[in-house]
């Protein structure tokens, strides 16, 4: 009886997957165990989880999966290198279905004791920092996933920032995922660790060349001491049809500034959880979102925001697109603990839908348990303003032009917080494919 | 040039007008005036093609073609040009470049060249002479934290950069202030030409100071209840609209 469950158990299935590969470190290996032994005999959440109400695992459930790195030679493109930002020529690390690349990856121009490798190697290198902040924030409750990534990941970024340095241009972490005949699963892990008064900007970039079904289950740590500063730029372009769950924590010490901006546009499942702890006085965290769907996507963006102790700000703004049969879906949760006096926390969801056929799901949550705080929370879900798309009309633009230049105007609040020149040019081209797919205004009136 | 045959418009299943017919000629202006809430708005916004109302009787008719079934932006590439009475704000979108968009689609429509960025810059900085407009407002965002007055002449400007056969423009001038009035009524009268036409809709005389239209119509409750030359407008100055209602109904003028 047990051996047939077994056989049925995605979870279990993927993990017999990945052999037992040579402990890169005891500690990690250990590590590894204790999650696999978490997740063993464990089935994935339904929807009749509150957290999955409307993101179904089914379609995910059915598929299997090879380990990437058993891919013999993945089909790298001659022009992989063009995915490189020109800011971050300098610092870069590429990631080819979660294997680490290292042609493709330059570390050049790094200040001195700064750190950017792959994380397999700091580990098994047994370096202190790695080992004491590996696995110790990306926690939620009942997730299988970051349990079944810290069972099996081997390649990922590392990146440390030592005491008062800044790095002025942005570090480059490129995933590419290649197409292939075979399904595959990958499970990149990040961990970043800013020390006192240290600064720096990580872009995370997942790209999907083709259009084929892979799994991308990544997890990403971000621990920020004293004083420091970290913006943190996703950008999520999987394949069309790739699943893509990934999970995101930041533990944020006092003083400190902890600014990410997370645009998904790809798969066909995407489900991001995002936690930021504030976790002492004066400390401030942006958690923005772009979400663009469209055919039968879905994206489900589940966040936490946790104020624990006092004087503290954070700011969420979290847009979504949705055209055709896609749906969207922002869950925000924010904890304004007890200790927390004088939290100032902003929160805005707002959903542009595109089609008649698309669903907007809004579920923003305040939990407030101290009593001198100021909190704001919203949630609209609209489509194109009659009176914008007049105006444009009368200026003699067609339909395509017009949808393209308000649905660049919706977005623009978020693109335009990005700090990377390149990075909001390449939105501004994914926002004029996007609306040039859709279909015309009129069709859908 | 445009010939409006009793014309029947309802919005949200709400008759706003009544039965209009309006015949504008090449290189007239025509004022239309009337009270708040009579419909003059309306007309100038369904000749623009609104998809807010709907026309339930009669033809619109401009250069020989049923403008009625024509989207908006085709009007708007056949020369039809509006000046809204609360220009949009467009977020994402320089002045410039919605402007040469804009000119682009009407050149195309022509089946002329397309300007590029410099050649259109060459082609915009006199038409911004026309309506004193600064530069710097060009690379602003389309009326983003534009002040009102320069929201109305960046629709002057709009209309000079576009050239119009024929430019609709709704309370071009509320709101105004006595200078700002001055720039842009002298700006349209640049721009008014023999090939030309213009339907001013206007809630005040106070506009006609500056231009001189070559016919008044005065519109109450979804109909033209008098029509006239420009002495008209200076009779409902006096006078107030209640004069020409009162005074149409006892002449039987009314429809």
């Amino acid at each position: 009886m047990a051996d047939i469950a077994k056989e049925t158990l995605f979870l279990d299935r993927l993990l017999d997957r990945f052999e037992a590969a040579k402990p890169v470190n005891e500690k990690v290996a250990e590590l590894q165990r204790e999650t696999a032994r978490e997740i063993t005999g464990k089935e994935l959440p339904t929807t009749r989880h509150e957290e999955w109400k409307y993101c179904s695992l089914k379609s995910l459930s059915k598929q299997t999966f090879i380990p990437a790195q058993s891919i013999g030679t993945p089909s790298i493109p001659a022009d992989a290198a063009t995915y490189i930002y020109p800011e971050a020529e300098h610092h870069h690390l590429a990631f080819v279905n979660g294997v680490f690349n290292e042609e493709l990856s330059k570390t050049d121009r790094l200040p001195e004791g700064v750190i950017v490798a792959n994380l397999a190697d700091v580990l098994a290198e047994g370096n202190e920092i790695a080992l004491n902040h590996l696995g110790k924030y990306a926690r939620w409750e009942d997730d299988p996933f970051v349990p079944f990534n810290t069972a099996v990941f081997r390649d990922g970024a590392f990146i440390y920032v030592p005491k008062g340095v800044k790095i002025a241009d942005p570090i480059q972490l490129l995933f590419i995922n290649t197409d292939e005949s075979e399904q595959y699963v990958m499970t990149p892990r990040c961990l970043i660790v800013g020390d006192q008064s240290s600064e720096m900007t990580v872009v995370e970039d997942h790209i999907g060349l083709g259009d084929n079904v892979y799994f991308n289950c990544t997890v990403s740590e971000i621990a920020l001491a004293e004083n420091s500063h970290m913006t943190h730029v996703k950008l999520q372009r999987d394949s069309k049809k790739a699943y893509h769950i990934s999970r995101l924590a930041a533990d944020i010490s006092r003083d400190s500034d902890y600014k990410s901006y997370a645009v998904h546009l790809g798969s066909r499942l995407s489900r991001s959880d995002v936690k930021a702890v504030l976790t002492d006085e004066n400390t401030h965290a942006t958690l923005d979102g772009l979400v663009m769907v469209n055919g039968d996507q879905l994206s489900d963006t589940h966040s936490v925001m946790d104020h624990t102790m006092p004087n503290c700000t954070s700011h969420q703004l979290h847009k979504c697109i949705i055209d055709g049969h896609g749906t969207s879906v922002f869950n925000g949760k924010i904890f304004v603990r007890q200790d927390a006096q004088k939290t100032d926390a902003f929160q805005e969801n707002r959903n542009l839908q595109l089609s008649n056929t698309g669903m907007a799901y809004a579920k923003p949550q305040l939990e407030i348990f101290a009593d001198d705080v100021s909190c704001s929370h919203g949630a609209t879900i609209g489509q194109l303003d009659k009176d914008e798309v007049f105006y444009l009309q009368t200026r003699g633009l067609r339909e395509t032009q017009t949808k393209e230049i308000l649905t660049y105007g919706f977005a623009l609040d978020v693109i335009e917080s990005i700090p990377v020149p390149s990075i909001r040019e390449r939105l501004g081209k994914e926002v004029e494919a996007y609306t040039r797919e859709s279909k015309s205004i009129k069709e859908l009136a | 040039m445009l010939t409006i045959k009793n014309l029947y418009a309802n919005v949200e299943g709400t008759e706003i007008l009544k039965g209009i017919d309006l015949e504008i000629k090449a290189g007239e202006v025509h004022a239309i005036m009337g009270p708040n809430g009579s419909g003059k708005s309306t007309l100038a916004k369904i000749i623009a093609g609104h998809p807010s109302y709907e026309v339930t009787q009669g033809e619109i008719t401009y250069e020989g073609e049923d403008l009625i079934e024509m989207e908006p932006d085709e009007r708007a590439r056949k020369g039809v040009f509006m000046a809204f009475q609360y220009p949009v704000e467009i977020p994402g979108v320089s002045n410039s470049m919605l402007m040469r968009e804009a000119y682009n689609e009407i050149q195309k429509g022509k089946g002329l060249e397309p300007l590029d960025p410099l050649e259109f810059e060459d082609y915009i900085i006199d038409k911004l002479k026309l309506v004193e407009m600064d530069q710097k407002l060009l690379d602003r965002n389309v009326n983003v934290g534009f002040s009102g007055g320069e929201k109305k002449r960046n629709e002057i400007l709009q209309m000079a950069v576009l050239n119009p056969k024929l430019s609709l423009l709704d309370e071009t001038d509320s709101g105004l202030d006595i200078d700002a009035l001055r720039i842009v009524s002298e700006g349209i009268n640049k721009l008014a030409s023999k090939d030309n036409a213009v339907l001013l809709v206007t809630h005040y005389q106070r506009i006609l100071n500056y231009i001189t239209p070559d016919h008044v119509h005065v519109l109450v409750n979804g109909r033209i209840h008098k029509s006239g030359g420009k002495e008209l407008a200076l009779e409902l100055e006096e006078h107030g609209y209640e004069w020409v209602t009162a005074n149409a109904e006892v002449n039987g003028e009314a429809k």
